[in-house]
C-alpha cells in the first residue's frame, strides 16, 4: 500500500494541474491542494490517509517537532480523512464532494457481476469443453476444442469485445451495443434482480472477458483430465465393473480439477486486469473504469481506495482457492 | 473338479510408436472352482497384461487382444458387450492390483469406494451397502471398521490399504479373485500377514485364486497349481510340489535357485538368472530363454518348444530334459569351463 501511495505520487503532475483555459486560478488550486492535506509531507499524507488526520493531528499536538508538523497542525481541523483503519478511504479529489467509498459501493457490485459471470462462464464453458476434448482425445471434436482454446488465448479482449459488439449488437442487434443492465440495491450489496434486461446487457461482455478463461480452463482440464484416466485407481473403478459415466463423473473429473482450482487465483488475477479493458469497451460503470480515470486523473485517494479493494478481492479469491482446494483433495487438510 | 475359467491360446499385443510389444503370446490354462493357481516369472513377463485381458482392462488403444477365448461360466467373456461385461466385473470376477498406494481413490472415502460395487451389482441402498461394508472391513481385519468408513485412502498404512482393496475386491462375492502382486509393495512381515489373510478367506469364502507374483517362495504355502510364465509364453505348468522337487524347465529351476534359503550356506544362497529377459518387440523363433540358458542346445535356436506333457498335469516347454542327470551332468561341465 505504502508502494502504490509513494509510487503515484512520484508521477508528474497533480490531481488539480489543468492544461490550457481549464487552469484554475492559483488560489483556487491551493485551497483543494489544502483541503486534500497535498500540502502536507508524504510521510503525513500517508498517516492521516491511513489512520485518520485526527491521529495525525493529535501526535503533532503533542509533540510539535516531528518535521512537518507545523502544515499539520495549520489544516488538521478542516481534515476529511477518518483513515483506512476506520474504515474511511476519504474523499474523491476529482468528484466534487463524493467520498471514495460511496463512488466504490456503487461501481463494485457491478464490476463483481461481471468478474464472478465471467469466472463462472469460464467454468461451466472451459470444463465440459475440456472434458468432451479429452473423452475424444485425437478426434475432430478434441482438435477443434483445441484451436479454439489457442484462439481464446491469443485474441484479446481489447479486440474480442470490440469483434463482439460489431457482430452480435451492430450487425444483428441482439444484444444492447454497452452498459450495464442493472442498478442498486443488490440483494446482499451484489447480486441483481435476474431479469431479462440484465442478461441481455451483460451477455457480450462477460463472453470477452470470459472466453479467455474458458480456453485456459479447457486445456488444463483436458490435460488433467487424460492423465487421472491413465492413474491405478481408475483402473480400479473400471474393475468393479462401474458405467463410463460413473467413471468419469465420480471418478475422474474430481481429481482432474484439484489442478483446475489451483490456476483459479492467477485466472481471478486476469479478471480483475481484464475487466479495466472489457468495462472501457463496454462503457460499463464498474470500478475499472474508475480506476483507468482516476490514474490519468491523478486522484490519488481514488486511486489508493480502488487497489486497496481490488487487493483484498484477490486475497479473498485467494482464499475461496485454498477452500475449493481442500475440499477437493481431502488430503489436504491432514498434510 | 469343475472348471471354471478356461483360458485358450490368448494373444495380447500393444501397438507402439516402436512396434508391435508382444506382451501375450497364446497362453492356454484353466482354473478350477474353489482352486488357487500361482502365475509367476520375472516383471514384464506379460502376468498382469495376461490376466487383465481376461475382463479386458488392459488400455485399449494401445493395447489389443488379437486372437483367444475365455470361457468363464458358460460363455466367452472376450466376445461379451462392455455392458455385459460389465456384470462379470467386480462381481464375479474380481481383481485387487499391486500398488495399494495408487490403486484407491484418493478423493473418496473408502466407504464409497466399497459400497459402489455392492450397490451396482448387488442392488443394495445406502445403509445395507454401508452394514455389509462393516462387515467386510472387519473381515479383512481393520480395527474400528465402522469408524473408519468415512476415512479417507491417504489415512491408512499400506498394508491396511491393501486390506480395503481385498474388501473391495470380496464384497460381492466373486466366483475368482485375481490377485495382481499384492504383496510386492508391501514389507515383509505385512506380507506374510496378507498371505495368511487371503489363505483364511479362501477357506472361509471358496472362491478360486489367481495369484500373481515375481516371488516363488509366497507361492508354496497358499497355491495347488503353478503356471511360469517367460517372454509372454507359459514355459511351465504343474502342481505346486511337482515345482518345487522336479521343475522341468530351466528358468522355472533358475527361479527356484534364487528363493533365499536358510538351509544352504552363505555362498549358495540366492543365484538369480543371469542375463535380461527378451525384447518383446521382436521375438524370433527360437526359445525365448535360450539366450540365458545353461542347457541349450542347437535346436533351441531354431525352434521355439511347444507345452509338452512330461507328468502328471505337468507340462514344460523345453526340448532337453533338464530332469535327466547326465544332462545336469554336461551343463555344469560347460558352466566350470565357462567360468575357468
Ligand atoms: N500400456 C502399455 N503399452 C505398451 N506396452 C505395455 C503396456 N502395458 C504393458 N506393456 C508391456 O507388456 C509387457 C508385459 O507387461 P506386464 O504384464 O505388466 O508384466 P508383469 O509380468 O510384470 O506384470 C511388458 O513388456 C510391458 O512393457
Ligand atoms: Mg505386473
Amino acid at each position: 500500500m505504502l508502494t502504490v501511495f509513494s509510487m503515484m505520487r512520484a508521477l508528474p503532475g497533480g490531481p488539480f494541474d489543468f492544461e490550457g483555459d481549464k487552469s484554475l486560478a492559483k488560489a483556487v488550486t491551493d485551497n483543494l491542494e489544502r483541503r486534500h492535506h497535498l500540502d502536507w509531507s508524504e510521510s503525513w499524507q500517508f498517516v492521516s490517509y491511513v489512520l485518520g488526520d485526527d491521529v495525525a493531528g493529535a501526535v503533532c499536538e503533542t509533540i510539535p517537532s516531528i518535521p512537518g508538523c507545523d502544515k499539520v497542525l495549520d489544516g488538521y481541523k478542516a481534515g476529511v480523512s477518518r483513515g483506512v483503519i476506520r474504515g474511511d478511504l476519504g474523499m474523491a479529489m476529482r468528484q466534487r464532494g463524493r467520498t471514495i467509498n460511496g463512488i466504490i459501493g456503487e461501481s463494485f457490485p457491478v464490476s463483481l457481476q461481471l468478474g464472478l459471470m465471467a469466472i463462472g462462464f469460464g467454468l461451466l464453458t472451459g470444463i465440459p469443453l475440456g472434458t468432451i476434448a479429452a473423452l475424444k482425445q485425437n478426434t475432430t471434436i478434441d482438435y477443434a476444442a483445441s484451436f479454439f482454446a489457442v484462439l481464446g488465448l491469443s485474441v484479446p479482449s481489447l479486440v474480442l469485445g470490440p469483434v463482439l459488439i460489431w457482430i452480435f449488437a451492430l450487425k444483428l442487434g441482439w444484444f444492447p451495443v454497452s452498459t450495464w443492465g442493472a442498478q442498486p440495491p443488490f440483494f446482499l450489496g451484489f447480486i441483481p434482480a435476474p431479469t431479462k434486461d440484465f442478461f441481455m446487457h451483460a451477455a457480450l461482455p462477460v463472453t470477452a472477458l470470459g472466453l479467455a478463461l474458458t480456453a485456459s480452463i479447457a486445456r488444463l482440464t483436458r490435460a488433467s483430465l487424460l492423465q487421472v484416466i491413465g492413474e491405478d485407481y481408475i483402473r480400479t473403478a473400471r474393475a468393479k465393473g462401474l458405467p463410463q459415466s460413473t467413471l468419469i463423473v465420480r471418478h475422474a473429473l474430481r481429481n482432474s480439477l484439484i489442478p483446475v482450482v489451483t490456476i483459479l487465483g492467477p485466472l481471478t488475477a486476469s479478471v480483475v486486469t481484464g475487466s479495466f479493458v472489457t468495462e472501457f469497451v463496454f462503457g460499463i460503470p464498474g470500478m475499472g473504469k474508475h480506476f483507468i480515470t482516476s490514474i490519468n486523473n491523478r486522484d490519488y485517494s481514488m486511486i489508493s481506495g480502488v487497489t486497496l479493494v481490488y487487493a483484498l478481492l484477490l486475497v479473498i479469491a485467494n482464499m475461496i482457492v485454498d477452500i475449493m482446494y481442500a475440499w477437493l483433495d481431502p488430503r489436504i487438510k491432514f498434510e | 473338479m469343475a472348471k471354471l475359467l478356461e483360458v485358450k491360446n490368448l494373444k495380447t499385443q500393444f501397438f507402439t510408436q516402436d512396434g508391435v510389444v508382444h506382451a501375450v503370446n497364446g497362453i492356454s490354462y484353466t482354473v478350477d472352482k474353489g482352486e488357487t493357481v500361482a502365475i509367476v516369472g520375472e516383471s514384464g513377463c506379460g502376468k498382469s497384461v495376461g490376466v487383465m485381458s481376461l475382463i479386458r482392462l488392459i488400455p485399449q488403444p494401445p493395447g489389443k487382444i488379437v486372437d483367444g477365448e475365455v470361457w468363464f461360466d458358460g460363455q466367452d467373456l472376450l466376445k461379451l458387450s462392455e455392458d455385459e461385461l460389465r456384470h462379470v466385473r467386480g462381481n464375479k470376477i474380481a481383481m485387487i492390483f499391486q500398488d495399494p498406494m495408487t490403486s484407491l481413490n484418493p478423493v473418496l472415502t473408502i466407504g464409497r469406494q466399497i459400497t459402489e460395487a455392492l450397490e451396482l451389482h448387488l442392488g443394495m441402498n445406502r445403509e445395507q451397502s454401508r452394514k455389509r461394508a462393516v462387515q467386510l472391513l472387519e473381515m479383512v481385519g481393520i480395527p474400528g471398521a465402522e469408524s473408519r468408513l468415512d476415512d479417507y485412502p491417504h489415512q491408512f498404512s499400506g498394508g491396511m490399504r491393501q486390506r480395503v482393496m481385498i474388501a473391495m475386491g470380496l464384497s460381492c462375492d466373486p466366483q475368482l479373485l485375481i490377485a495382481d502382486e499384492p504383496t510386492t509393495a508391501l514389507d515383509v512381515t505385512i506380507q506374510a500377514q496378507i498371505v495368511d489373510l487371503v489363505a483364511n478367506l479362501k477357506e472361509e469364502l471358496g472362491m478360486a485364486i489367481i495369484w500373481i507374483t515375481h516371488d516363488l517362495g509366497v507361492v508354496a504355502g497358499m497355491a495347488e497349481r503353478v503356471i511360469v510364465m517367460y517372454a509372454g509364453f507359459i514355459i511351465e505348468e504343474a502342481p505346486v510340489d511337482q515345482i518345487y522337487t522336479n521343475p522341468r524347465h530351466p528358468y522355472t529351476l533358475g527361479l527356484l535357485r534364487s528363493i533365499p534359503r536358510l538351509d544352504l550356506g552363505r555362498q549358495k544362497r540366492l543365484i538369480p538368472v543371469d542375463g535380461l529377459p527378451p525384447d518383446l518387440l521382436d521375438l524370433p523363433n527360437q526359445c525365448p530363454f535360450a539366450p540365458r540358458c545353461t542347457f541349450a542346445i542347437d535346436r533351441c535356436w531354431q525352434e521355439n518348444p511347444p507345452l509338452e506333457v512330461v507328468g502328471p498335469g505337468h507340462t514344460a516347454a523345453c526340448w532337453v530334459d533338464i530332469s535327466d542327470v547326465k544332462v545336469q551332468i554336461l551343463a555344469e561341465e560347460d558352466a566350470n569351463k565357462e567360468a575357468a
